[in-house]
């Protein structure tokens, strides 16, 4: 059950870790969820009823980059971390990775096929067109139209983000989902999706209100990863690219304070004033810490 | 009843907090090191709960966060009337007018909301 | 005072490991909670008959201005909505001059400055439907021309106002390590008799001053100092606070453990 991958192992072409085969599964959001999930199951963060996402205190321990990138924008409500991370430089880069591996069809390639399509879409209208033109074969044009559209449909195939290789790393995965694995049904489903007629992020016993984060990230982000798959093989892969992901440099802990912002009037408003990151590294620290309670 | 021991006891507190939160001088009698240690986790405390309430300035600004907040806590110690909320926009105003950040962009009808 | 037994502080980060904790009583940050909607995991708590009690940050009862009504009117508002036994607050100040400091101060231990914090206290007593009780703060500097040991300031303080005392040992070791005070006399100047619970807390040594951050672990030294108030009086309540950094389910337990362990000597 736990989530032994490392980043060291991502070296084998024919044995893929859960992270990249949840990138092939669902894309840059739904490898973002695996790497949070991955991370509860580690028992290095935590989440709250309301979906807060917080790090657990321990001892470091070897993350892949995507994990490493979650702990350093914690603590964040769920939805908005897997944003941040589907966003992050390193999903992108784990993209790249899987393209020069050949499990995903380069973005260049992609776009040529697209150019391809259009044109032989226009060739099958440039058919119907010939058709009414005096003096032009009719047999022709309807073979010119048959075999645009034929053509168009081939092409179409090798539309989608994966390759064959990587198609069948998604199958691989999910066989692997009914072994209950937390982090494999997750990357096969994503928390959203569902498995055995239950939302997945019910079955890891996330309550409703973490779970309601998630769902306007769904709506704002996974149309590129999620829903665009309804089908089997389906790749998100698109990533976040385009919306809010605040990626970035993120807070580099240092800084300490702690403490329920309680004092003074300060947050009266929020509930989740409190945390913020540690006094435990160097020279900040001085201080902060008289943050702390003193309550 | 306790009108003159309020008044000598707001003068003698505010010129405390005048020089934790807000460079002023250090009161007669109290210990300069402590005092600049006490600023020093006043002033963290509040960086972590503005990091907290807006962690998109934090990511925006990566490394310069930290002394752009400082410097602006200093000269715009917080107010008891204002916020903690209230206070971490202000900084983004702040930083805005200083140059340090884009102005947020409108949001149109046909944009998703971030 | 009714026996709480040990407590956690319930933050909303570590809602889910609070629950799952074996605590007799915990503690919410007043300013944190609206009454009008309390987080289901606090109402969770109090169904199970968990004693929720309210403290307080921002009264800032030894500020100069008089208390702001509103404030004590949310901390009694949520004392009756929680059925909680007795709310909290500390004896420092937090506002002055319109400015904010975010923290709990110490006040100037003059008998100018007990004045204005009793008639402070009188006045919220007043208008909260339960007991008060009050709290030593960990400072990292001293007001000059002090004219009482924090215990006699304390002691005299619940003398003039009837609160009861919440006693933070590691505030109390805080002040020792920092500020010299002696905790053997503190702890024999108090009136131990008014004793609500007692806090413990964790926090960490920089450059020879110790910071009580709430984000470290209890330090061995904070549980001597716990243990000898334990050799005074058996403490109705300890409860522990955590606000930050916090640590794995396991080891909020261990420190729980360790507390019992001091209090069953």
């Amino acid at each position: 059950m736990a989530t032994s991958w490392t980043p060291a192992s991502a070296g084998s072409t024919a044995e893929l870790w859960p992270e990249e085969a949840a990138f092939l599964a669902g894309g840059a959001g739904r490898v973002a969820e695996v790497a949070v999930v991955s991370l509860v199951e580690a028992n290095a963060v935590r989440v709250s009823r309301d979906g807060l996402v917080s790090p657990v205190q321990g001892p470091t321990r070897q993350w892949s980059p995507l994990q490493a990138f979650v702990l350093r924008v914690l603590p964040r409500p769920l939805g908005q971390v897997v944003n941040a991370t589907a966003g992050s430089t390193e999903a992108q880069t784990l993209r790249k990775h899987l393209v020069d591996r050949g499990f995903l069809v380069s973005r260049g390639r992609r776009v040529a096929i697209g150019w391809i399509r259009a044109v032989l879409l226009a060739l099958a209208v440039a058919a119907i067109v010939s058709a009414v033109l005096p003096r032009f074969p009719i047999g022709y044009s309807i073979l010119l139209f048959v075999v645009a559209l034929i053509a168009r449909y081939v092409a179409g195939k090798f539309r989608g983000p994966l390759t064959r290789q990587g198609r069948e790393a998604v199958k691989r995965l999910r066989a692997h989902a009914a072994s209950g694995d937390r982090v494999v049904l997750v990357a096969s489903y994503g928390l959203l999706g569902r498995y055995n007629r239950q939302p997945v992020w019910k079955y890891l016993g996330l309550s409703d209100e973490a779970a309601a984060t998630l769902h306007r990230r769904a709506r704002a982000n996974t149309a590129v990863s999620d829903a665009s798959c309804g089908g089997s093989t389906c790749g998100g892969c698109s990533s976040c690219a385009s919306n809010s992901c605040s990626a970035g440099s993120t807070c580099s802990s240092s800084d300490s304070g702690s403490s329920s912002c309680g004092s003074g009037s300060s947050c009266s408003s929020g509930s989740s004033c409190s945390s913020s990151s540690s006094c435990s590294s160097g020279s900040s620290c001085g201080s902060s810490c008289g943050g702390g309670g003193g309550d | 009843m306790t009108a003159p021991q309020r008044a000598e006891l707001a003068r003698a507190q505010t010129e405390l907090l005048r020089a934790l939160l807000a460079d002023g001088a250090v009161p007669e009698g109290f210990d300069r090191d402590r005092v600049a240690i006490e600023a020093r986790a006043l002033l963290n405390k509040r960086r972590g709960v503005v990091r907290m309430v807006r962690p998109d300035l934090a990511d925006t600004l990566g490394d310069r966060f930290r002394p752009l907040f400082d410097a602006y806590s200093r000269a715009n110690p917080k107010h008891e009337d204002t916020r903690m909320r209230q206070y971490a926009a202000a900084f983004a105003e702040w930083l805005v007018t200083q140059g340090e950040l884009e102005p947020p962009r409108k949001r149109r009808w046909w944009q998703r909301k971030p | 005072m009714d026996k709480l037994g040990v407590g956690i502080g319930w933050r909303a980060e570590i809602d889910l490991t609070v629950e799952s904790l074996p605590v007799d009583f915990v503690e919410v940050v007043a300013e944190n909670l609206h009454v009008e909607h309390l987080p289901e995991s606090v109402l969770l708590l109090r169904e199970r008959g968990v004693p929720v009690l309210p403290h307080a940050v921002s009264l800032s009862l030894g500020g100069a201005d008089p208390v702001d009504p509103a404030r004590v009117r949310h901390l009694g508002a949520l004392a009756e909505a929680l059925d909680a036994p007795f709310v909290s607050d500390h004896v420092c100040f937090v506002r002055a001059g319109g400015l904010d400091s975010g923290h709990l101060m110490p006040l100037p231990r003059t008998r100018d400055a007990l004045d204005v914090l009793v008639a402070n206290v009188k006045a919220a007593q007043r208008d909260l439907p339960v007991p008060l009780a009050l709290e030593n703060v960990a400072a990292l500097l001293e007001w000059p021309a002090g004219e009482l040991t924090e215990g006699q300031f304390l002691a005299d303080l619940v003398e003039r106002t009837d609160c009861h005392l919440l006693i933070d040992v590691a505030n109390l070791y805080a002040n020792a390590r920092n500020l010299g005070t002696d905790v053997d006399r503190f702890l024999d100047e108090i009136p131990l008799e008014r004793l609500a619970y007692v806090h413990v807390a964790g926090g960490v040594e920089h450059h020879g001053v110790y910071h009580d951050t709430h984000a470290h672990a209890v330090l061995p030294e904070v549980l001597d100092v716990l243990a000898k108030l334990r050799d005074r009086v058996d403490p109705p309540g300890v409860l522990l606070e955590r606000d930050d950094d916090y640590p794995a389910d396991a080891e909020l337990a261990a420190e729980l453990a360790a507390i019992r362990a001091v209090l069953a000597r």
